[in-house]
């Protein structure tokens, strides 16, 4: 697999979890009216986690490799800083979804 | 120039778990009751008329009660509680605070959430009950 196919995903994966937890911080108490809505913040707040957790390496691991090639590739390096700031705001979505879920 | 440039990505990187080193619960906070605006009307003119301090002193964790009710999930009913403020001195006077319950139970909404009323004065004593249904 490419590195470069790899930033799309991670792209991707961050602009989801950002969409949705921006949904719910505007939509929340329509969506309450749902039964299995509590269950699936839960689900979301464990997806952002792991990935938070998981890009703390993928994107040590894809800056050595991309900063230190011979010849400059500028597609890699505009996604590396685009997902490096989409990642900052997935850290800020698990925050606020951790004040969000039930206090137990 | 390219070590140095790596070295500020991972620093970056690793910027914002100086904010996950802090407990995860940093924007919890125990949530309050708070009254509807017409509840906290009808408080204050009858407060104004028998000269009585009241307060409500709701279910502790509201939000995810209603959220239960709203859902069926509760079995059980909570209880609502009034409050009296008054010094240690002076025994309550019961036929005033009778008469506020009567008018405070026909004049508030949120009937059907709640089992009964709870009238509570210093150290948490319980003077009166009445139930909402």
């Amino acid at each position: 697999m490419k590195i470069l196919t790899l930033y799309k995903i991670q792209f991707y994966l961050y602009l989801f979890l950002i969409i949705f937890s921006l949904q719910h911080c505007f939509l929340k108490e329509y969506h309450y009216g749902f039964n299995g809505y509590e269950r699936l913040v839960n689900g979301f707040l464990f997806i952002s986690v792991i990935t938070v957790i998981a890009s703390l390496f993928a994107l040590i691991a894809e800056s050595i490799i991309s900063i230190n090639r011979k010849e400059v590739r500028n597609d890699e390096l505009k996604y590396l800083f685009f997902n490096l700031v989409l990642f900052y705001g997935t850290a800020l979505s698990v925050l606020y979804l951790s004040g969000e879920i039930r206090p137990s | 120039m390219k070590k140095f440039s790596t070295v500020f990505f991972i620093l970056l990187v690793l910027l914002p778990f100086f904010t996950f080193l802090t407990p995860f619960d940093l924007m919890k906070r125990s949530s309050i009751y708070k009254p509807s605006q017409q509840t906290a009307e009808l408080m204050m003119q009858l407060n104004k008329k028998y000269q009585l301090e009241m307060d409500i002193i709701g279910p502790t964790d509201t939000v995810w009660y209603f959220r239960d009710l709203r859902h069926h999930r509760i079995s059980r009913l909570e209880n609502i509680r009034l409050h009296v403020i008054q010094q240690d001195s002076i025994p309550a006077d019961m036929k005033a605070i009778r008469a506020y319950t009567d008018d405070f139970i026909a004049g508030f909404d949120h009937k059907k959430y709640f089992n009964s009323l709870i009238v509570t004065a210093n150290r948490d004593s319980i003077i009166l009950t009445s139930q909402l249904k």
